[in-house]
C-alpha cells in the first residue's frame, strides 16, 4: 500500500462517522498526520479500548462496562418504575436531572417502517419478559416527542396495559416534534413530572 | 399591512435593486419578460418561502450566479419587521430583524400577502391537491399548530402508507398506533378546514352578494370520506367519526395496502348548487370564482389576525368581461397595500386609481415614477 493509498483509507473511514463528509474528514487527516505521534495513537487506542471494554446492559440495554450495568445493579433505585427510552445517550439526559430514581429500559431504536424498523428489531420482547420476570408496577414511556415516538408508544401501551399495568407518556412542554436529546433539563424535568397515562 | 421597501441581490433578472412602496396602489409596468411577475415572486417569497410559481430556488437565482438574497421591510400596528430570505450554497436561510431563524417556516405569520395570478384558474379547474394546499397555507399562516398537525400527518401517512405496502402479515395492534396518530393530527386539520370553507361560504353570500347586487349562485363544498358529524365545532366529534371510519375500513386498508380514509384524498368543489363549475362552468366564470377565493383568503386573515393582506395581483384581472373586473376590484379592500402589474396602462378600467408607478426597461432597471393619479 502506497501513502497515496494509506491516507485514503483513513479519509475513507472518518467521512464515514455521522456529521463528517468528504472535506471535513479530509482536514481531521492532514490534522492528524501533522500533529505529533501522541495525538492520534491517543485517539486510536481510545476507540480500541471503548469498543472493547463498553458493551450493552443485558438488563436495560445502557452502555456499560460490567454487566449489568451499575444503574441495573444499584439497590437504592427503585426496580418498580421502568422508564423506556431510545437510545443509550436518553439515559444521561434523565441522569443529569438526579431526579429520577427509577430504572431504564432501551430500545435501541423506534418504529419506522420507512427506515424498515419493526417491533421485531427493536427490545420490546425483552421488556415484556422483564416485566413479567419483576415487579414492575409503572413503565414511563420516554421516546422522542414526535409521530414515530408517538406512535410506538401507543403501541408499547397496547401489549402493557393488558398486563395490568400503568402506563404513562411523557410529554407536556417538550417542543412538538422535538427530540429529547436536546431538551434542557427543566424542560425535560417537566415533562417527567407531568407525564400523563396513556 | 405594508411592505415599506425590498431588495433584490441576483434574484431572477435583477442583479441589484432596491423600491420603496407606496402604501396605496402600486402599478408595475413593462413589456412582456421585462421582470414584473419575477418582481411579484420576491415579494411573495418573503410571505411563505416559496414561489407562488413553484419555482425550485436554483430556477430563481440569476442565471451564472450561486446565491440569491431578498429582504423586505414590512410593517403593521405590530410594528416592523424585516425579513430576509437568502440561498446559499444550495441552502435557504432566514433572518428575521436580523436574527437567524432555526426552522424556514417560521417565516409564515409575517408578512401576510394574497397573490392573484394566471395559475389561480387551477384552484377551480386543476387538481384537488392544488386546493387542499390553497385551505393548508391559509390555515398555517394565521396557525403555527396546523402546521405542526399538517407535517405530523404527513409523517404518519407516510409511515402507515409504508406499514401497509411491505408487510407480509398485519399487527392490529401497530396499525391502531398509526391510525391513532392519523386521527390525532387529521381530526384538527379537519376542523380547521371546515370552518375555513364555511367562512368562504359565508364572505359569498354577504360579501360577494353584496357587491354583484343579487344571490352569488355559487357555494364552495368540502368533501372528504371522514363522515360528517352534526358537530362540527368539537374535534372530539371528528375525532371519533375519523377513528370508526378507519376501524370500518380496516380490512379494505389491508386488502389495497393504502390508506384510503383520511383528509389526505379531500377535494373542494365549487358548484352552484346543481353543476361543478368545473365541468359546466365557462373560463371566466372558473376564473372569477378562483378570484373570489383570493377575496375570501384575504378576508379571512383580516378577520382572524386583523391585518389586511398586501395584494399582489399579476394582469389576470384582464381575463375578466369590464363588468365583472369592475365589481372585483371593489370587493378587493379599497384600504389594502396592492402591488399590480400590467403590459399597457390602457387595459386598465377607468374606476382603476394608483399612487406610484414603476417603469421596468428591457434591462430590468426599475424606474420609479412618482405619484401619479389618472383623471377619472
Ligand atoms: N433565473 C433567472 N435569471 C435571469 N433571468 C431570468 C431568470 N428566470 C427568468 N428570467 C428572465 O425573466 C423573464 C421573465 O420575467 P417575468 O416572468 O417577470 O416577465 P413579466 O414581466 O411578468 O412578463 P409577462 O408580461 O410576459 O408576464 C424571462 O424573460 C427570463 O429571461
Ligand atoms: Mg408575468
Ligand atoms: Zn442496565
Amino acid at each position: 500500500m502506497n501513502e497515496q493509498s494509506t491516507i485514503q483509507r483513513l479519509i475513507n473511514e472518518l467521512s464515514k462517522l455521522p456529521g463528517i463528509g468528504r472535506k471535513t474528514a479530509e482536514r481531521l487527516a492532514f490534522y492528524l498526520l501533522k500533529e505529533s505521534d501522541n495525538v492520534g495513537r491517543g485517539l486510536a487506542e481510545a476507540i480500541l479500548e471503548v469498543k472493547q471494554k463498553v458493551k450493552f446492559c443485558s438488563v436495560c440495554g445502557n452502555l456499560t462496562e460490567g454487566d449489568p450495568c451499575g444503574i441495573c445493579c444499584d439497590p437504592r433505585r427503585n426496580r418498580k418504575i421502568v422508564c423506556v427510552v431510545e437510545e443509550p445517550k436518553d439515559i444521561w439526559a434523565f441522569e443529569k436531572l438526579r431526579t429520577y430514581n427509577g430504572v431504564y429500559h432501551v430500545l435501541m431504536g423506534v418504529i419506522s417502517p420507512l427506515d424498515g424498523v419493526g417491533p421485531e428489531k427493536l427490545r420490546i420482547k425483552e421488556l415484556l419478559k422483564r416485566i413479567e420476570a419483576s415487579e414492575t408496577e409503572e413503565i414511563i414511556i420516554a421516546t422522542d416527542p414526535n409521530v414515530e415516538g408517538d406512535a410506538t408508544a401507543l403501541y408499547l401501551s397496547k401489549l402493557i396495559k393488558p398486563l395490568d399495568i400503568s402506563v404513562t407518556r411523557i410529554a407536556s412542554g417538550l417542543p412538538v416534534g422535538g427530540d429529547l436529546e436536546y431538551a434542557d433539563s427543566v424542560t425535560l424535568s417537566k415533562a417527567l413530572s407531568g407525564r400523563r397515562p396513556l | 399591512m405594508f411592505l415599506e421597501s425590498i431588495s433584490l441581490k441576483n434574484f431572477r433578472n435583477y442583479t441589484d435593486v432596491n423600491i420603496s412602496f407606496s402604501h396605496g396602489t402600486n402599478l408595475i409596468l413593462g413589456k412582456n419578460g421585462a421582470g414584473k411577475s419575477n418582481l411579484l415572486e420576491a415579494i411573495y417569497i418573503l410571505s411563505t418561502s416559496k414561489s407562488f410559481r413553484n419555482a425550485a430556488d436554483n430556477k430563481i437565482k440569476r442565471w451564472g450566479t450561486y446565491n440569491y438574497n431578498v429582504k423586505g421591510v414590512f410593517s403593521s400596528e405590530n410594528g416592523e419587521y424585516e425579513i430576509e430570505l437568502s440561498y446559499v450554497k444550495d441552502k435557504k436561510r432566514l433572518l428575521i430583524n436580523g436574527a437567524p431563524e432555526e426552522r424556514i417556516s417560521n417565516i409564515l405569520g409575517f408578512a401576510y400577502c394574497v397573490i392573484f395570478f394566471f395559475d389561480d384558474i387551477l384552484l377551480v379547474a386543476g387538481p384537488p391537491k392544488m386546493r387542499r394546499s390553497f385551505l393548508d397555507l391559509i390555515l398555517s399562516t394565521i396557525d403555527p399548530l396546523y402546521f405542526e398537525y399538517l407535517k405530523n400527518y404527513l409523517s404518519a401517512f407516510k409511515q402507515k402508507s409504508r406499514y401497509l405496502r411491505d408487510s407480509s402479515s398485519i399487527d392490529y395492534n401497530l396499525l391502531k398506533s398509526w391510525n391513532e396518530k392519523l386521527v390525532d393530527s387529521g381530526s384538527y386539520i379537519l376542523h380547521k378546514r371546515y370552518s375555513l370553507v364555511r367562512f368562504i361560504n359565508s364572505y359569498i353570500d354577504k360579501s360577494v352578494s353584496e357587491v354583484f347586487g343579487f344571490r352569488y349562485p355559487f357555494k364552495v363544498v368540502y368533501q372528504t370520506n371522514v363522515p360528517r358529524t352534526n358537530n362540527e365545532d368539537s374535534v372530539e366529534h371528528i375525532q371519533s367519526s375519523f377513528t370508526e371510519e378507519l376501524e370500518k375500513n380496516t380490512d379494505k386498508e389491508i386488502r389495497v395496502s393504502q390508506c384510503i380514509i383520511g383528509p389526505h384524498r379531500d377535494d373542494l368543489v365549487f358548484t352552484d348548487e346543481k353543476h361543478d363549475v368545473r365541468t359546466f362552468g365557462s373560463i371566466g366564470e372558473a376564473r372569477l370564482s378562483s378570484i373570489i377565493l383570493k377575496c375570501a383568503q384575504a378576508e379571512f386573515y383580516h378577520q382572524k389576525k386583523g391585518i389586511i393582506p398586501i395584494l399582489l395581483i399579476d394582469d389576470i384581472l384582464l381575463e375578466l368581461d369590464k363588468k365583472n373586473m369592475e365589481k372585483v376590484l371593489i370587493l378587493i379592500y379599497a384600504e389594502s397595500q396592492k402591488v399590480i402589474t400590467t403590459t399597457e396602462v390602457v387595459k386598465l378600467p377607468e374606476i382603476f386609481l394608483y399612487d406610484q408607478m414603476f417603469n421596468i426597461d428591457e434591462k430590468g432597471n426599475i424606474l420609479c415614477k412618482g405619484i401619479r393619479k389618472p383623471t377619472q
